[in-house]
This record gives C-alpha cells, sequence and structure tokens, in this order.
C-alpha cells in the first residue's frame, strides 16, 4: 500500500490520469457521442416512403433550416424571446443581487438564498402547471383583474398583435412572465457571487471621486 | 482668519456598544500634513472616514473649509482619499483609473486624457498609462492610488494607512516622497498611521488615538519630549513608565513619570550619585543590538523592567546578563504625566 502511494506521488501525471480516465470515458460516450451521432445525422437525409436514414451525404436540411418560412420564423421567435427574457432578468435580478450582498443583515440575506433556491427544487412541470392556473382565461390573474377593475386593461394588453392572443396563458405575454420567473434564479445567484467579490473599497473610492448614486 | 481646513466639534461614533470615536473634537489647518496615530481600533481610521464621508457621526459636527458637512455624502466633499488597499479599478487602464474624477465629473476626452497624464508624470508612472492594476508592483499602485486622489486638486487628501503594505525600503522612499508632494502642492494631507516613527517623521502635528479619544495633540518634538499620559509615552517611543511606590521612592512623590530609555546612563553599582539625578539599582535582563544603539532591558529588585538605549561605543561591555547595574537619569528627564491613568 505505502509503495503504491509512494509510486503515484512520484508520477503526479499518472495519478491525475488514473482518477480521471472512468468521469471522461463516461462523459465522452455518453454526452459528446450523442452529440457528434446527431450532428453527422444532420448531413444525411430521410427517405419520405420508408423512413429509414439514406446514408448519403447531402447539405438539404441545411438549407431547409434557412429557406423554409416556419424555420425562419421559430428561429427568430426563439431569439427575441430569449433576448426579451435575458433583459428582463438582468433588470429584475440586478437590484435583487446587490441588495442581499450589500445591504441585507446575514439572516435576512439567508432568508433571500433560500426564497430564490426553493423554487429551482420544484419540478419544470409543477411550475409549468401552476402558472397556467394563474394565467388562464378564468384563472387567478384575471379574476384578480376584474376584481380590481382592470379586466378592460388586460384585454387590451391581450389584442396587441404580436405580444396578445386569446388569453395569458397562451399568449407570448404569458409565455414571457413564466420564462422570466424560471430564469430568475440563475440570474441572481451568478450576479450575487460576482458582487459578493467587488471590494467595498472599491464602491467608496468611486464615490469619493465624485460618482453620484443617480 | 481663514476657517480651518478640518473641524470636528464633538463627534462620536458609535458601534453597537462600542464608541469607536468618543466626543472628538480637533482642528486641522489648511496646508497642514496631519497625522492620526494609534493602535488598532483606536479610533483613527473611523475619523478619517467621517472626513470622507463614508460614515456620518452619530453626534457632533463636521466642518470642511467653515462649511457643515456632517450630512453631506461623499462625492459632494472636497476631499479625496488614497484608500489602504489603493482599491484601484481593476477593469480599467491606470490611465482610466486616475481619469476617474473628471470622467465622472462629466469632462471631455481630451481635457481628462491630458489632465491624468500630466497626473502619472507627478508620479513618474507615465510610462505604466496602458498597464492595467494587476501589473503593477505594490509601490506603483500605491502612487496610481495617489494620482487618481489629487487629480480632483482636492484641498484636503486622506491617506488611510497608505503606506502599511510596502516593505521597509519602500516606505522610506515614500515617506519622503509624499512629504515632497505635500510641500509643493501646498494642500492639506490627513494621514492615518500605528506607525509612530512614520507619523513623527513625516507629520506638522500628530493626534494620539486611544479607546476613541484623543489622548494627546502636539507637535513631534513635544509629543516625544512632553507625553502627558503613560499611554502616550509608552506608544510614542516605548518610554519606560514609572508609577506607584517605586514612583514615589524615585521622585519623592507619587505621581507617575516617564523616562525615556536614551536618557538613561547605565553605571557601576558603586558609583556615586552625579548631579540632580535619580538612580535605581538592578539586573540585566536583556541586551538588543541595534546597531548604533543598544537596548538594555534591566530588572529591577521590585520587579518592574526599564529599558535603556545606551550608544554602542563599548564601554558598557562589562555589563554580561544577569550582571547587577545602576540606572541613572537626569531630574529633568522624568516627565510628569497625569494621574488618572490606569494601565
Amino acid at each position: 500500500m505505502t509503495t503504491l502511494s509512494t509510486f503515484l506521488y512520484r508520477r503526479p501525471t499518472l495519478y491525475v490520469a488514473l482518477l480521471l480516465i472512468p468521469p471522461l470515458l463516461w462523459f465522452g460516450t455518453v454526452y459528446l457521442g450523442s452529440l457528434f451521432t446527431l450532428l453527422a445525422q444532420s448531413i444525411y437525409s430521410i427517405d419520405e416512403f420508408t423512413a429509414k436514414i439514406v446514408y448519403e451525404p447531402t447539405l438539404a436540411t441545411y438549407k431547409q433550416v434557412v429557406t423554409q418560412r416556419a424555420n425562419v420564423d421559430i428561429i427568430l421567435r426563439t431569439l427575441s424571446m430569449a433576448i426579451a427574457v435575458t433583459i428582463a432578468c438582468a433588470a429584475i435580478a440586478l437590484p435583487i443581487a446587490n441588495y442581499m450582498v450589500r445591504y441585507a443583515s446575514p439572516r435576512t440575506r439567508a432568508l433571500f438564498y433560500v426564497g430564490v433556491m426553493l423554487p429551482m427544487w420544484m419540478s419544470y412541470l409543477v411550475k409549468v402547471y401552476a402558472w397556467r392556473l394563474i394565467l388562464a382565461k378564468q384563472g387567478i390573474l384575471s379574476w384578480l383583474l376584474d376584481t380590481v377593475g382592470l379586466g378592460a386593461a388586460l384585454d387590451a394588453v391581450l389584442r396587441i398583435p404580436g405580444i396578445g392572443g386569446p388569453s395569458l396563458s397562451s399568449s407570448y405575454l404569458g409565455m414571457f412572465i413564466v420564462f422570466v420567473y424560471m430564469w430568475l434564479p440563475f440570474m441572481i445567484l451568478p450576479l450575487a457571487a460576482a458582487l459578493e467579490k467587488v471590494p467595498e473599497s472599491l464602491l467608496q473610492a468611486s464615490a469619493d471621486l465624485g460618482a453620484r448614486p443617480a | 482668519m481663514t476657517a480651518a481646513a478640518i473641524e470636528f466639534r464633538d463627534v462620536s461614533r458609535v458601534y453597537g456598544e462600542v464608541r469607536a470615536v468618543d466626543r472628538v473634537s480637533l482642528t486641522v489647518q489648511a496646508g497642514e500634513f496631519f497625522a492620526m496615530l494609534g493602535p488598532s481600533g483606536s479610533g483613527k481610521t473611523t475619523c478619517l472616514r467621517l472626513i470622507a464621508g463614508f460614515e456620518t457621526p452619530d453626534s457632533g459636527s463636521m466642518l470642511l473649509d467653515g462649511r457643515d458637512v456632517t450630512d453631506e455624502p461623499p462625492y459632494a466633499r472636497a476631499v479625496n482619499t488614497v484608500f489602504q488597499d489603493y482599491a484601484l479599478f481593476p477593469h480599467m487602464s491606470v490611465l482610466e483609473n486616475v481619469a476617474y474624477g473628471p470622467r465622472v465629473r462629466g469632462q471631455r476626452k481630451e481635457a481628462w486624457r491630458k489632465r491624468a497624464l500630466e497626473m502619472l508624470e507627478l508620479v513618474q508612472l507615465g510610462a505604466y498609462a496602458e498597464r492595467r492594476p494587476a501589473q503593477l508592483s505594490g509601490g506603483q499602485r500605491q502612487r496610481v492610488s495617489l494620482a487618481r486622489a489629487l487629480i480632483n486638486q482636492p484641498p484636503v487628501l486622506l491617506l488611510d494607512e497608505p503606506l502599511g503594505a510596502l516593505d521597509l525600503k519602500l516606505r522610506e522612499e515614500m515617506q519622503i516622497e509624499l512629504k515632497n508632494l505635500q510641500r509643493r502642492l501646498g494642500i492639506t494631507f490627513v494621514f492615518v498611521t500605528h506607525d509612530q516613527g512614520e507619523a513623527l517623521s513625516m507629520a506638522d502635528r500628530v493626534a494620539v488615538f486611544n479607546h476613541g479619544r484623543i489622548e494627546q495633540l502636539d507637535t513631534p518634538r513635544v509629543l516625544y519630549t512632553r507625553p502627558t499620559t503613560a499611554f502616550v509615552a509608552r506608544f510614542v517611543g516605548s518610554a519606560n513608565v514609572v508609577t506607584g511606590e517605586l514612583a514615589r521612592r524615585l521622585s519623592g512623590r507619587a505621581e507617575p513619570f516617564a523616562v525615556r530609555a536614551e536618557n538613561i546612563r547605565l553605571r557601576a553599582p558603586a558609583a556615586a550619585a552625579n548631579g540632580d539625578t535619580m538612580s535605581c539599582l538592578g539586573d540585566v535582563a536583556d541586551v538588543q543590538y541595534h546597531g548604533a544603539l543598544s537596548r538594555w532591558q534591566v530588572r529591577l529588585e521590585s520587579g518592574e523592567v526599564f529599558a535603556a538605549a545606551v550608544p554602542d561605543t563599548g564601554t558598557n561591555g562589562d555589563f554580561r546578563i544577569g550582571a547587577r547595574v545602576r540606572l541613572e537619569w537626569a531630574r529633568g528627564d522624568a516627565v510628569p504625566l497625569a494621574a488618572t491613568e490606569p494601565s
């Protein structure tokens, strides 16, 4: 046993290799392997009659992606939704993260961390169904807005082309709301971690040199 | 008469139970090199942060150039700070760091660029303008921090232990440079340090802090030769403080007094008193060689340990560790201290 540990201690490269080979094999085959298989399949086409793969290299699939109207629409829609959600998340998360790191007492900070992380432990589907109930045509939100007399305003918003729809849950606006909710923790936590590393004296130095809060 | 650069009127700052600054009043004249000296936790840094505006006093008021700034935020005050950790912005070049002040005040690029380059020349770092702070040595970062604080031409510059992180040689060079800079610019420097040597050699006046209060505020020479409390006597130049029964036996009065180590002579035990002196007997406990001086630790019969700093001429070579010696000093070198000091 001692000889083995001495042997390994003197050969750090071998030691690291022995430790890393099993996980690397797993990662390489299961993860990267399947990705490369998918990539390889993209240059073949599927026979529409037999649904079998025709092993003849072709770029037809790629051509379809950029020429078919539906595909382009999906790409653009996904991209704009992603951009809008990212901007909204950043706008909401930055003040929260800053408050957590700079102003909250240790107790409040712990509460905030739990509050931010707790929804991440819930299943994605559970959260989505919960939101469907909140946003549905006869759901909590529209009931609430009707009660305070803002039902007409909601209808007006839903009539806006592009973001509206028959109900909140089926509109882009609804999707946007749910996506912001889903991804907010992934914006707050890294921002809080980054802000924590900024020394207090840097903020003081900027104030000292004339930088104002607004 | 022109208004004082800085004035504290009964300023207190309390953290929970601790009075970090306890009813401090002080006045710093324009153009003065003012040092705040004290051990850590004595309130000197809090005082500096109060001047900068990073802290607000719980009571009392503060004036800068005759104007009450007690409730003003840091960016509205005409003071700038050199931080202990330099606080350089890591994502900006040296030039952008130095130009930060004029830039946030909306100066045009040509104007701030020119000004920042001048400031970098002033601290002899003109060639480093495009570097990042991480690529500089400690001493260079210190100079960048200095240039950045001076670019707004503040009438008062605050320095928070600016030399603490530098090695001895560099620290001595920077001491001279800071002193020259202050003389050239003619602005008020307020310098916080725990190093009494630094405070004595650089400052026009020194405020010695202890437990949130000023123990003594005087010129370095008065502080050194005429300390008024046992704390100041010990902290500035570590004098021997004589209290209680021993004080009565030596001076004839029960009041405590201080004797500087370098005013004590070592003589043979049987030597006759010479002139108007005080003397006592003790055993040599230790000798430390410090080059020009040797520091002798002598344990008296009553248990107290005296330090005597004697020029290393070789004539005291007769005394070995454990040898009996007579300590002697002129009566005039015994500085009476305030009796209220318990420590």
